[in-house]
């Protein structure tokens, strides 16, 4: 069987390092991203099965723009996306019923960002 | 502007107020004039003015209970308006009881200066001025009247020997000096009103711009506390593949070390994601309220901390009145503030030892009390201990992972909802925490 293939899309070099060998220890091939442009190219080439998305990098909103075109692409929308950030507690909205509404952004979920890998592990695994 | 609108609701309280002096004054002064003095005073009119004045100051207190009540826009003006009824009714009705004790001869005529004063502090300068001239007319309508014959002068016998009411010369001189006293007491008066109220202003805007740098301040501690977290979150996950031995065996020692720098950054993990939660809560005090069940949370939150507890043995009483349910409040944060009080009371306490978790629905409110026998806490802390930072001395050498943020914020959820936290505590012997919750905002 196929391992699957998981696309990372982080601006923090070690947090990406780190997430790739956890990721390729549970048995998933993973591919990291330290930006959206380079997100965006291993799309098409890499053809991910999930991806971990960081919001906050170059731009506050970077990793939205990215979630908001992959999903406003039929042939893209379909992937999972797990957003992993700590921007909740820097703004203090609820992420998690912004993001995990089925009707506008379809196979979403979103995590806390705190260094919890069970947590990713676990939404991965039910996401796949 | 608020508090400008708010004081004159104060003073016309405090002018009510004044007046039930007055009136036990009028009862002492018209006793003392009548039975030690022997000076003859017709008691009829002093009888009506007192029994006037008396229904005037219930009657003026209960529209001003009312107006506050009812909150309507327009109660300002109307307060304003009753305020100058009142002092003008006080003008005549002190006029009346000077007429008929003397007249212009009675020394209490001084007592017109009060009422200019007190009207000066509570009007406007243009209310204040006709006041002012309202009084001398009537002071001056009194005297002709008596003067000229047109009423009846009821002398004070025995006090006031010769009769100075028909005494031209005296009338005129006396009648300039009360003139331009008056309008002299108006004028000084007005000066200091007006440079109290200009402080007043100041202190305002000196508050209003205190509160802008402090959430610049605060503003300034979120972003720098997000940037460390990131790096933190960084670290953490890097150790943790070491930790894992993702990369490969670790030898004892390296393992020691290894799980050391995982505790500490453990606990400065906690230590930001508090600091976020405090300076948020203080930046945006606007919160997803709405009505949730307070016994069905404060059962779960136990649950929560049971098992803690049985990992050092404790055993938690419940003493919660089933009769409470639905308060209005951000369940989250109030949940936060439950789970902190009771694992503090884990945290604090002996292995062996049982907290004790007793509720009582009061009539608008529900009194939460979280009580421990551990270590408490020492009595010159006591004072210190929600603030920010503050861990008292012999819990720092005791529970090493605290952050001293727990109670701040507990403090800043239970005011952001209008209640209350205190705390009572003995040393060696326990601390009880209590907590007031309001069912309604």
């Amino acid at each position: 069987m196929n391992k699957s293939k998981i696309l990372v899309v982080d601006d923090d070099l070690d947090l990406l390092a780190a997430t790739k060998l956890f990721l390729e220890r549970n048995n998933y091939e993973v591919k990291t991203a330290i930006n959206t442009k380079i997100g965006r190219d291993n799309l098409n080439t890499f053809h991910p099965d999930l991806i971990v998305l960081d919001i906050v990098m170059d731009t506050n909103l970077e990793g939205f723009n990215f979630l908001n075109d992959l999903k406003s692409d039929d042939k893209l929308k379909n992937i999972p996306v797990i957003i992993n950030t700590s921007m909740s507690q820097a703004i203090g909205v609820n992420m998690r019923s912004a993001i995990e509404d089925i009707d506008n952004l379809p196979k979403t979920r979103f995590i806390d960002k705190s260094g919890d890998w069970e947590e990713l592990l676990k939404a991965v695994t039910e996401l796949l | 502007m608020q508090p400008i609108n708010l004081r004159i609701v104060r003073l016309a309280y405090w002018l009510i107020r004044l007046r039930w002096y007055a009136i036990i004054g009028i009862v002492i002064g018209f006793f003392i004039a009548k039975h030690f003095l022997h000076i003859p005073i017709w008691n009829l009119p002093v009888y009506i003015s007192i029994i006037f004045l008396i229904l005037l100051n219930v009657i003026s207190f209960s529209v001003l209970k009312y107006l506050q009540k009812s909150r309507i826009r327009k109660s300002l003006k109307f307060v304003n308006r009753i305020i100058n009824f009142q002092i003008s009714t006080d003008l005549i009705v002190l006029t009346i009881l000077l007429h008929f004790s003397g007249g212009v001869e009675n020394p209490f005529i001084i007592y017109y200066i009060f009422h200019m004063i007190i009207g000066n502090i509570i009007l406007t300068t243009k209310e204040s001025f006709l006041q002012t001239s309202f009084a001398l007319l009537l002071v001056g309508t009194m005297t002709f009247l008596e003067y000229s014959g047109i009423i009846k002068h009821y002398p004070l016998e025995g006090f006031i020997v010769t009769n100075i009411y028909n005494d031209l010369t005296y009338l005129l001189c006396t009648g300039f000096i009360f003139v331009t006293t008056s309008y002299f007491v108006v004028y000084i008066t007005r000066t200091i009103v007006k440079e109290s109220k200009r402080h007043e202003i100041s202190y305002l805007q000196a508050n209003i711009k205190l509160r802008q740098k402090d959430k610049i301040k605060n503003e300034y501690v979120m972003r720098i506390t997000h940037d460390i977290k990131g790096h933190i979150t960084a670290i953490q996950s890097c150790i943790t593949v070491l930790n894992k031995k993702w990369t490969g065996p670790l030898n004892p020692q390296q393992e020691e070390f290894l799980n050391r720098a995982i505790n500490r950054i453990q606990i400065l993990n906690t230590f930001i994601s508090d600091l976020l939660s405090i300076t948020h809560r203080k930046l945006h005090q606007k919160t997803e309220k709405k009505y949730f069940d307070l016994n069905f949370s404060l059962k779960e939150m136990i649950k929560i901390a049971e098992n803690m507890a049985h990992d050092k043995n404790i055993s938690i009483i419940k003493n919660i009145e089933s009769s409470i349910n639905n308060i209005y409040g951000e369940q989250s944060s109030i949940e936060e503030v439950l789970l902190n009080l009771i694992l503090n009371a884990v945290k604090y306490s002996p292995p062996g030892n049982h907290i004790l978790i007793s509720t009582f629905n009061k009539q608008d409110s529900i009194l939460i009390e979280i009580t421990d026998h551990g270590m408490g806490i020492p009595e010159n802390e006591i004072h210190l201990i929600f603030n920010e930072f503050y861990r008292a001395s012999n819990a720092k050498s005791q529970v090493k992972d605290g952050t001293g943020l727990g109670l701040a914020i507990s403090k800043q959820i239970v005011e952001n909802h209008g209640g209350k936290i205190w705390v009572k505590s003995k040393l060696n012997l326990g601390t009880t925490f209590s907590l007031l919750l309001k069912k309604e905002q």
